[in-house]
């Protein structure tokens, strides 16, 4: 029995909700699409009538953004398997109550979470481990996020101890009952941490800044950024793409974002589906 | 002896994604964690941080001895406070409320638009905002006039940074908040809301007495991680909102140290603060898993 | 037997291979360097398959690998430079600040550690060798580019101040103005702008971006802006009980005036976006522009696509202590450093020698004759399409030219821009020799002691910037605020907060050597 008024409340609400949330982003892609001098005079039509793509002309083309296009998407799929792999695995090591030594494990992890050496030593380690100008230092150094297994492992304890009883007594090896009780169980969170992964990884910034000096071994992100933000204090205009400062700008945050936006809709049924049928939960 | 060879034999495969695990954590965690060390040295990168002079805790001392961290201090405890009361119920609240939606169209588009704010930097947020705000063109100052006012000069005073902050913070991030919680309440059995309807519960009474608490553990988690990282404000956000005007507000424990490890190139001073900070944190977490513990919840540790 | 000839034959092989190997390696081996710059890493793959870069490379018997790092804020380079010190890398060749505290500590840390070639030392004898160099670390006004132990380990990189207000001068012409030459008339200037909206866009009169620029309107009240001697120490301008508070009172009450009366930007104070600036000019919403003059080829030709008519020029006018212009202080403060330790010394220093001679300059500021430009019967004719020529269409020149000191040299190549007969004169009238220096103080924070920086903080220019906009926008956090002797005390208290009188000392004991 659900409630009319609260209905229309609740669907009116998430309108507005929704128009709110997208104005920065639509605005994004107008200020990107619309000609220069109308984005100077900061007059943006709702609708934009006349349509100028050379922003994305310039990014796309003397910007040498394919590579780094390229590379993302490498270090994101190869990144999201690798970090779920190793988080999944870490979570269902931190979910065992009765492991012998899960204390221990657990506090040397949580540890980690607020005790950091710091980038000095950690450009030296990578450095001696090769990973510096390498592709790999975009998966290697951040295969857990420690947060994003705690969630998982949370996940995973709530997952009642009865199942794992019952597939002990008939024989079950922890590897089976790791993928065919908890694993399968809670594929909605794991899926949404490989979401999570994948727009960590996508968004990826700094570890290109710091440890990259390839150009052509540049994330997406750092290459925009490295667009955006030249500094000209050596002396040098650069290229015809300065004078469209401010459409790349815009034109950036829309390249960067449309691929998500494409596939998270098709994600969307994974995690609306809900527990599969046939077990229990109480 | 035995006992020990039982448990191996139970538990091998465990300790082996243990192993795997573990290295990751000690290789790329454990191992660079010397660099704390910088804290108590004079750190000069060619001589590295073994090489470089002991100087125990003079640079505590000098830090401690700096009103300028005083004042970030107090304005991070502010913010953070003011967004785990306004910010932090918000997604969990939405999550529940798009629950309510029949699942179709509507409500995946819906489930679309509201996380894309979280896509965007906050620099270009940032952008937007000051022109949201602008005394002469902004829409803000814009409706103002119209109801006869007189135009603001927000960015320029230090008492709208904190609801700037908390605003943006929801518009940005909310929406992508929604994710974690509307997996954990699909993760609800649908008998559970079958049974209590029978019993007569109307839905409101279903939301509190079963959803909640079925994605208890998931809000504790969160909460216990939101407590224990009190001490970062935000830095992304608040560096790109500060300004010369609201330094004295706008000014958080990150940026402080953003301040002097880079512009000032006092490296150990900026590692004394986050050896600091770190502790706090750490003591932070173990307090608030004991509470959660208390409360019935697993907890973390 | 044929075990033994197989074993001659190896040896004697092996033997010439070495000794030809050992010979390569003197006459044939390309040597490697490392060249740490900022800028976009584009630039650097550029760079890379540039002819001059090409032609230099090839002529000493090298390969430039550069490296690149952007640099928003001037830090981000020296943090890498930084990891890579710690890492125990050192480039060959790296530009550095004296100006700012990291790059400075940079080179203090590297010098201590001996990597740093003293300049002064390496050209010492060899004045013959180093024509260029030597004269170069000779002068006396290299003052800020010294280590703290009096010796010069980079070689400054002059880059001249060219800031100009820059006019709409078809407006001017339309409305029968002549450029104004002191503050009165640049009132009246800006006033008939607003009032008669040439162009119908709607105008704001002067265009100019926030922060430091207000120095150059009130340089012509209050002269050398920011510090001055009294009594054997040195004053902030804001100090009210200083020499020059009122002149400082006059110059903030004019941009004041300018403000409120609606002739200054209106959104000066609370824009983020750097370019506003010149979008207005573009889109002919301000008449006048205060600006580097060097972005003009960037503006110039959208200025013209929205207005074919438009014409600009250049101009500054002068108020009551003179020149409503600041001049920053030699190059910016960046020079180049070589590394010492690294056994391609000599090489490095003979090319640098070289691209500050004559031919190397001609090569920065023109190019390669039959590649970027030819000469028929005389006549200097540029070849636009060829590879890397926009670094020549630039006043700023050819990337290289960062490397090396020499100030910029106008030529053939601007006179394919309209702008560039003006923009020449206004260069030499006032860039070149102007005397109305910054600050006498610019360049040295860096070398306060460490406690004095930590109390002021790294920046004492902001509470500076925050009073500039209370007054001038008449709203102290709220509260509406009109300049007076009481405010300006007021201002002054919270700048003594704020320590910026025990900054003012420490200076003096710095530049006036108490």
């Amino acid at each position: 029995m659900k409630n009319r008024g609260f209905t229309i409340f609740n669907y009116i609400f998430f309108g507005v909700l929704a128009f709110v949330m997208v104005y920065p982003f639509w605005y994004a892609f107008l200020s990107s699409v619309v000609p220069y001098s109308d984005l100077m005079q900061r007059t943006l039509p709702i609708i934009p009538t006349k349509f100028d793509f050379s922003a994305y002309k310039e990014i796309l083309v003397n910007g040498l953004l394919g590579d780094a296009y390229l590379t993302t998407i490498k270090s994101t799929f190869i990144g999201l398997a690798l970090s779920l792999a190793f988080t999944v695995s870490g979570a269902y090591v931190l979910s065992i109550e009765k492991l012998p030594g899960a204390k221990i494990i657990s506090s040397i992890i949580i540890l980690t979470m607020f005790f950091s050496g710091g980038l000095i030593p950690m450009y030296i380690l990578l450095s001696d481990l090769k990973l510096i100008n390498n592709f790999w230092v975009y998966v290697i150094p951040s295969l857990i996020n420690t947060v994003y297994m705690f969630i998982i492992r949370t996940s995973f304890t709530d997952i009642p101890l009865s199942l794992r009883e019952a597939a002990e007594i008939d024989g079950a090896s922890e590897c089976r009952i790791m993928l065919t009780i908890y694993v399968r169980l809670s594929l909605p969170t794991i899926m949404v941490i490989g979401l999570f992964y994948a727009v960590d990884k996508w968004n990826e910034l700094y570890t290109a800044l710091y440890f990259i000096i390839d150009y052509k071994l540049y994330t997406l992100q750092a290459a925009l950024y490295n667009l955006l933000n030249a500094n000209s204090g050596t002396g040098v205009g650069g290229g015809a793409i300065k004078t469209v400062d401010e459409q790349v700008k815009y034109s950036a945050v829309i390249l960067t974002i449309l691929p998500i936006i494409l596939v998270y809709p098709f994600l969307q049924k994974y995690f609306t589906k809900g527990v599969l049928l046939g077990s229990v939960k109480e | 002896m035995n006992k020990i060879i039982r448990v191996l034999k139970k538990y091998w495969f465990v300790y082996v994604l243990a192993a795997f695990v573990l290295g990751f954590y000690i290789l790329f965690c454990y191992v660079p964690m010397y660099g704390i060390l910088i804290a108590f040295k004079d750190y000069k990168p060619l001589l590295g941080v073994f090489g470089s002079k002991w100087v125990g805790f003079k640079h505590f001392y000098e830090i401690f001895t700096n009103r300028n961290l005083w004042i970030a201090l107090r304005n991070t405890l502010i913010i953070s406070f003011s967004r785990l009361v306004f910010c932090f119920c918000v997604p969990m609240v939405l999550a529940i409320m798009l629950n309510e939606m029949v699942n179709g169209p509507v409500r995946k588009i819906y489930q679309t638009l509201i996380y894309l704010p979280h896509f965007i930097s906050w620099v270009i947020m940032g952008g937007i905002v000051t022109m949201f705000l602008s005394p002469s063109t902004g829409l803000i100052n814009k409706l103002i006039e119209f109801f006869g006012g007189e135009p603001q000069y927000f960015v320029m005073k230090s008492s709208t940074f904190l609801p700037v902050i908390l605003i943006t913070d929801t518009w940005k991030n909310a929406g992508w908040g929604t994710i974690i919680y509307i997996a954990a309440i699909n993760g609800v059995n649908p008998e559970l809301y079958e049974a209590a309807e029978l019993d007569g519960a109307s839905r409101i009474r279903q939301i509190i007495h079963i959803m909640i608490p079925s994605i208890m553990s998931m809000i504790s988690l969160m909460l216990i991680l939101a407590v224990a990282s009190i001490l970062s404000a935000g830095f992304d956000q608040v560096i790109v909102f500060q300004n010369n005007y609201n330094r004295n507000v706008s000014a958080i424990i990150d940026t402080f140290v953003y301040d002097l490890g880079i512009k000032g190139a006092y490296k150990s001073e900026a590692t004394v603060v986050g050896l600091c900070k770190s502790i706090i944190s750490t003591i932070l977490l173990v307090i608030a898993d004991r509470v959660s513990k208390k409360m019935g919840q697993r907890g973390i540790i | 037997m044929k075990k033994i000839l197989a074993l001659i034959i190896s040896v004697i092989t092996a033997l010439t291979v070495s000794v030809g190997c050992a010979n390569g390696e003197k006459k044939d081996s390309v040597m490697t360097i490392t060249c740490l710059l900022n800028g976009d890493r584009l630039e650097g793959e550029n760079l890379e398959t540039d002819p001059t870069v090409e032609y230099i490379e090839k002529k000493f018997n090298v390969e430039f690998d550069f490296i690149f790092e952007p640099s928003p804020t001037i830090n981000e380079v020296y943090i890498k430079l930084n990891m890579m010190m710690a890492n125990g890398d050192v480039p060959d060749l790296m530009v550095l600040r004296a100006d700012q505290t990291l790059p400075y500590t940079c080179m203090e840390d590297l010098v201590e550690a001996g990597y740093l070639v003293n300049m002064k030392e390496y050209v010492k004898g060899k004045e013959s060798e180093f024509p260029e160099i030597s004269e170069l670390v000779n002068r006396n006004d290299l003052k800020t580019y010294y280590a703290s132990d009096d010796n010069l380990y980079m070689l400054p990189r002059e880059y001249v101040y060219d800031h100009a207000f820059i006019y709409r001068q078809d407006w001017l012409d339309e409305l029968g103005l002549s450029m104004p030459t002191n503050e009165t008339e640049f009132k009246n200037v800006l006033k008939a702008f607003v009032d008669n909206d040439p162009d119908g866009k709607g105008t704001t009169g002067l265009a100019m971006i926030y922060g430091f620029w207000f120095e150059h309107i009130l340089a012509g009240f209050v002269g050398a802006h920011r510090f001055y001697e009294q009594d054997g120490e040195l004053r902030s301008v804001w100090d009210a009980d200083g020499e020059r508070a009122d002149q400082m009172m006059q110059g903030l009450q004019y941009c004041i005036d300018l403000y409120q009366e609606g002739l200054l930007y209106s959104d000066v104070f609370t824009a983020m976006q750097y370019r506003d600036e010149l979008a207005m000019f573009e889109t002919g919403r301000a008449g006048v522009v205060l600006t580097n003059m060097n972005v003009t080829d960037k503006f110039y030709n959208n200025l013209k696509k929205n207005f074919p008519d438009a014409e600009i020029s250049y101009g500054v006018w002068s108020g009551p202590a003179g020149l409503a212009r600041v001049q920053g202080g030699v190059g910016y403060y960046q020079g180049t450093a070589v590394n010492a330790k690294s056994g391609k010394t000599d090489r490095i220093m003979k090319i640098l020698e070289y691209l500050m001679s004559e031919e190397g300059e001609e090569l920065l500021t023109k190019g390669i004759e039959g590649v970027h430009y030819n000469i028929t019967d005389g006549k200097f004719t540029p070849n636009l399409d060829a590879k890397g020529i926009e670094y020549y269409l630039t006043p700023t020149k050819h990337l290289l030219r960062g490397i090396v000191g020499g100030s910029d040299v106008f030529d053939e190549y601007l006179y394919v821009n309209e702008w560039a007969e003006k923009y020449e004169k206004f260069y030499n009238d006032y860039c070149l020799n102007s005397t109305a220096v910054y600050d006498m103080t610019d360049g040295y924070f860096s070398r306060l002691p460490k406690r004095i920086q930590a109390q002021v903080g790294n920046d004492p220019e902001i509470n500076i910037q925050k009073w500039e906009g209370y007054f001038i926008s008449g709203k102290a956090d709220g509260r509406p605020i009109t300049l007076n002797k009481d405010t300006f005390r007021e201002a002054w208290n919270d700048l003594k907060t704020h320590k910026t009188d025990v900054l003012a000392r420490e200076y003096g004991k710095l530049v006036l050597g108490k």
